[in-house]
């Protein structure tokens, strides 16, 4: 805003340029006010949290085989030889079944698909679960069936053909079904106990309300996520639940590059009454800003290259899975660290009686300093309206030019960001 | 640290780097054979049987009991002659059996709790010349003992055979060590012959044997008879079916031919040791059958008494009582026990000789084809990603964007050696999920630059020069490098420690990339760009992409609350001049 009118001593105007949105950002001059608006961060997130239960308990999440137990089977073979693939798993099926009782639930194909491309296309058969006898029998029988295939790639690798290369070309797993629950069960566990190291961790670094904040902001990430997998309803997978573990981690990156300037922006506020808490807080955000969008940006380029390569190359699996959810989670992620946590960081802080004072004090300061009529009305184009703490957008702070009391830094405070040196007043010039 | 003109002493953090990659890479080419990591069985192709130990109370069961079972059923699928296999513990329950390679089809078959039938003996065939199994059998056995009604005395016709090394067993030489054992039983390797489905291939390597032990008929099961090598290990997967009738060794080498199945082992409630005071029996076998099998063994027992029965553990019969009477109720079985033989016995009857029943959660076979793919679409996937990354920074940051990749080069390089290094020395195998905790990490990796970058962003805007932006941006972007890692390395190391399975070669690779981020930014990045700094080209914002020095005042952050304007005004007036004197000063201050 007052960028154009910056009174600079050569009298140019700058250039339109300078002033957009996108300059604004890259700049950190983008003014938004995250903390004055955090009521809308909280209804907004609070929204998509009980959307998410509410869509959880309704639709629910849709389970893959390794939490329900079932099997895959991987067989080279061409794409139009799905059928064939299928009738031979059928047949092992059938014979599986045949040695239940009636009573016990039939094992049936539950999906079958293609993977991979040209010499290397593959058919995948996933089924449920079967007793281990019968899952080496369809692997034999799939050998079998697609022998004269398995030979010719055999023969292109160079690899020599017995019955036991052949066979070892059949891909299968098995999964019981306590397999996912067992995966599950230790997650919930790591979960707990990370939330629980991060806090002690976090609480060494920073106050209380930023520890509260980052944790709110975490535990909302992953609801997110957990809501997109319902609503979506992608398969959840024991990879699914890896990765949700994981976007711990990145969910806490972003956070704390946040709070490492909300923490240095805060401390030194205190000793003088420029700015209350969520002022400072809000012109962190705002400073950091392009730092989160640019460190998010850049940590999902290689989650998307894995999603696009396991899922174009692979297919399914692991690195599907993993990517997929990583990429929801750290989206997620980047809301949450900067319309969330600080805000709800500030919510807590300007509770404690020591920022209350603050608050009254610059309450008071500015109203003090917005009774004498200011002198330099041209400079009050430079006034703070384009400050990033546009939260005080009160026409008081437009008294820039009002000759000011230099507040005299008590000694050990840390100087304050991007603060000129002081020195080179004593250099005597 | 003051130093005069800013300069940091880069050399000193460069030949620290230089070192220490000498190092690694000294240990990369001349600390072994391979200079490649190794890479798991899902890169590879192989076969991987994960078991899960089955507790009553769903609790984890005792270290030791699952230490016990592992070292069993590693000497099992040893015994099945599989090469290089690796069982190892895992977490609180599990045991993993890694089998590399085509041929771990049998090793599934140890996944169940071994195959325990309870057989009718139809006749014994007297022991080959010296043949005796040198494979130690994992379930000692009594032979010549009974099975009896619990109050029924027992007749002690034994020959007292156990397989416990430590005891010396009187009815047998010494097992050749070759693997043709000199018996004129013993199959030519290779022959046809002329049973269906009992083609002996014989491994000249290892003790083992591909025969088919089942057959429809008695005859059947008589003529394979000397085609079956005792002193052999049968890794046919293939198990005589319930109603078949069977070929089978015991334990002195003799070979009995074996009715249809009277009942299962998984038909076994209960089977323990226990000392007889009162007949004077000393260590007897007492074990439980449910309801349905116990109608169907008392009948037996009725209709043939004076008979043999087996009990045949994974196609070896353990132990061939006579059945004195018929049996309604506990099933006891006397012989020449002691404690140790007694309990091995019942724990064999009760859980196929573990000392603790598994359940196969996961088992895996992947081919070398699909392992080579999944091993190319993960280098792809990574590929891929690390240009991107590449791409974004250039634009962003334009030159800097090249000191980025360079950084992402040295990390590369770093990663590399350490998991070569790491392969060699705690046996880390490379999996896909391995590979995939790696592409991850290039964003942490790189996300340490850009707060860096952006803090010297920060420092440029306000009117620094480069030379006395970069230790001023150094000194704060390092504190949040700090936190941010660790908080990703916490992430890791708990996943690593509490997670079980693949998520482990995940958090290990996460884990290691954090850390070794750390040292190429200390090390590499940052000194790189305070030599960088010196020249004066690099403070042009259209090299360094961080913007331009605002000279106005027209600085962005609070600090211009705390200074008046007119200050500031002559503040920009002076910058010019002041330049050179600020970037001694800036360095004088201790950081």
């Amino acid at each position: 805003m007052s960028d154009a009118q910056s009174t600079r001593d050569d009298g140019a105007v700058t250039s339109k340029a300078r002033n957009s949105f996108s300059h604004r950002l890259y700049t950190g001059e983008s003014g938004y006010d995250f903390v004055g608006k955090r009521k809308i961060s909280y209804v907004v997130s609070i929204l998509l949290v009980v959307a998410t239960f509410g869509l959880l308990f309704t639709k629910g999440l849709t389970f893959g085989i390794d939490f329900a137990g079932g099997n895959t089977f991987e067989v080279p073979a061409p794409a139009d030889e799905q059928d064939e693939a299928e009738d031979v798993v059928q047949q092992g099926l059938d014979e599986a079944n045949a040695d239940r009782s009636s009573s016990d639930e039939q094992a049936e194909i539950a999906t079958t698909q293609v993977v991979g491309s040209g010499s290397s296309t593959s058919i995948l058969v996933k089924t449920s679960a079967i007793d281990p006898e019968y899952t080496s029998a369809i692997r034999v029988s799939l050998a079998e069936e697609f022998r004269p295939e398995i030979e010719n790639r055999l023969t292109a690798n160079g690899t020599e053909i017995t019955d036991e290369s052949v066979l070892a070309q059949v891909s299968a797993q098995s999964i019981a079904p306590t397999w996912g629950d067992d995966v599950s069960r230790q997650a919930i566990i790591a979960l707990i106990v990370f939330l629980i190291v991060v806090s002690v961790f976090l609480r060494f670094r920073y106050q209380w309300g930023l520890v509260v904040g980052a944790m709110a902001a975490l535990l909302h990430d992953l609801v997110i996520s957990a809501g997109v997998y319902a609503l979506v309803g992608f398969e959840v997978t024991p990879a699914t639940v890896i990765g949700l573990l994981t976007i711990l981690g990145f969910s806490l990156y972003d956070t704390v590059v946040v709070f490492d300037k909300v923490d240095e922006n805060t401390r030194p506020l205190l000793a003088g009454s420029r700015m209350t808490f969520s002022e400072a807080a809000n012109l962190a955000i705002n400073q950091t800003l392009m730092r989160s969008i640019n460190t998010s940006v850049i940590s999902l380029l290689p989650v998307a290259a894995l999603l696009f390569v396991g899922a174009g190359l692979l297919g399914a699996g692991t690195l599907k899975d993993l990517a997929l959810v990583l990429l929801i989670g750290m989206a997620a992620g980047i809301y949450s660290s900067v319309f969330l946590a600080a805000p709800i960081a500030a919510e807590f802080a300007e509770r404690k009686p020591e920022y209350i004072e603050l608050a009254r004090k610059v309450k008071a300061r500015r109203a003090r300093k917005a009774k004498p009529a200011a002198p330099g009305a041209g400079a009050d184009a430079e006034a703070g309206e384009a400050e990033p703490s546009a939260a005080q957008s009160s026409t008081a702070e437009s008294s820039a030019a009002a000759p000011r009391s230099v507040v005299k830094r008590t000694a050990g405070s840390a100087p304050k960001p991007g603060a000129k040196p002081q020195r080179d007043r004593k250099k005597g010039r | 640290m003051a130093r005069p003109h800013g300069y940091m002493p880069v050399a000193r953090y460069f030949l620290a780097l230089m070192a220490l990659l000498a190092a690694l890479y000294a240990g990369v080419f001349l600390g072994g054979d391979s200079n490649t990591p190794k890479l798991g069985l899902d890169l590879r192709g192989g076969t991987t049987v994960t078991l899960r130990a089955l507790t009553e109370d769903g609790d984890a069961p005792r270290s030791e009991d699952l230490e016990v079972a592992r070292g069993i059923i590693e000497d099992r699928v040893n015994g099945l002659g599989v090469a290089s296999a690796e069982v190892t513990t895992e977490g609180d329950r599990n045991i993993v059996i890694s089998v590399p390679g085509a041929g771990g089809e049998q090793v599934q078959q140890l996944g169940a709790t071994a195959l325990l039938e309870m057989r009718s003996v139809v006749q014994v065939l007297a022991p080959d010349s010296t043949e005796q199994s040198d494979e130690s059998d994992a379930a000692a056995t009594a032979s010549g003992s009974e099975a009896s009604a619990s109050d029924e005395s027992a007749s002690n016709e034994s020959e007292a055979a156990s397989s416990e090394p430590s005891q010396a067993d009187a009815s047998s030489s010494p097992a050749p060590e070759s693997s043709e054992a000199p018996s004129s039983e013993a199959p030519a390797s290779g022959s046809a012959d002329d049973v269906p489905d009992a083609g002996d291939v014989v491994d000249e390597d290892s003790n083992t044997q591909t025969i088919n032990q089942g057959a429809d008929t008695q005859e059947g099961a008589l003529a394979i008879a000397p085609e079956l090598d005792c002193a052999k290990v049968n890794v046919d997967a293939t198990r005589p079916k319930a109603d078949q009738f069977m070929v089978a060794c015991g334990d002195s080498g003799e070979k009995y031919i074996l009715g249809p199945v009277i009942f299962e082992g998984t038909q076994i409630t209960d089977a323990g040791a226990g000392y007889d005071t009162q007949t004077g029996q000393g260590w007897v076998v007492s074990l439980d059958l449910n309801n349905e099998a116990r109608g169907t063994w008392a009948d037996y027992t009725g209709a043939n008494i004076g008979k043999q029965t087996a009990f045949v553990l994974d196609q070896r019969v353990l132990t061939a009582p006579t059945i004195n009477n018929r049996i309604d109720g506990t099933t006891q079985i006397t012989g020449q026990f002691n404690q140790e033989s007694a309990t091995n016995l019942a724990n064999s009857l009760k859980y196929g000789a573990l000392p603790l029943s598994f359940t196969q959660s996961e088992a895996r076979q992947v081919s070398a084809t699909l392992g080579l793919e999944q091993l190319e679409a993960g280098l792809l996937a990574g590929g891929i990603g690390l240009a991107l990354v590449v791409v974004f920074c250039l634009a962003y940051y334009r030159l800097l964007g090249l000191l980025t990749v360079a950084s992402l080069v040295v990390s590369g390089v770093l990663v590399y050696a350490v998991l070569v290094l790491l392969s060699r020395g705690i046996g880390l195998t490379l999996t896909l999920s391995g590979i995939a905790g790696f592409i991850v990490a290039i964003g942490i990796t790189a996300d340490s630059f850009v707060v860096y970058f952006e803090r010297l962003k920060d420092e440029v805007r306000e009117g620094r020069t480069m030379r006395s932006a970069v230790p001023r941006a150094w000194a704060r972007a390092r504190k949040t490098i700090l936190s941010a890692d660790a908080v990703s390395f916490l992430a890791a190391l708990i996943l690593y420690l509490m997670t079980v399975g693949e998520v482990r070669g995940f958090a290990f690779t996460l884990g290691l990339s954090t850390i070794l981020d750390l040292l190429v930014v200390f090390l590499f990045t940052h000194p790189l760009m305070s030599w960088l700094s010196r020249f004066s080209i690099f403070s042009s914002p259209i090299i360094s992409g961080l913007g331009h020095a605002v000279p106005s005042g027209r600085v962005a952050t609070e600090h211009r609350t705390s200074k008046d304007a007119a200050k500031e005004r002559a503040a920009a007036r002076r910058a010019a001049a002041r330049e050179k004197q600020e970037a001694d000063a800036a360095t004088e201050e201790p950081t």
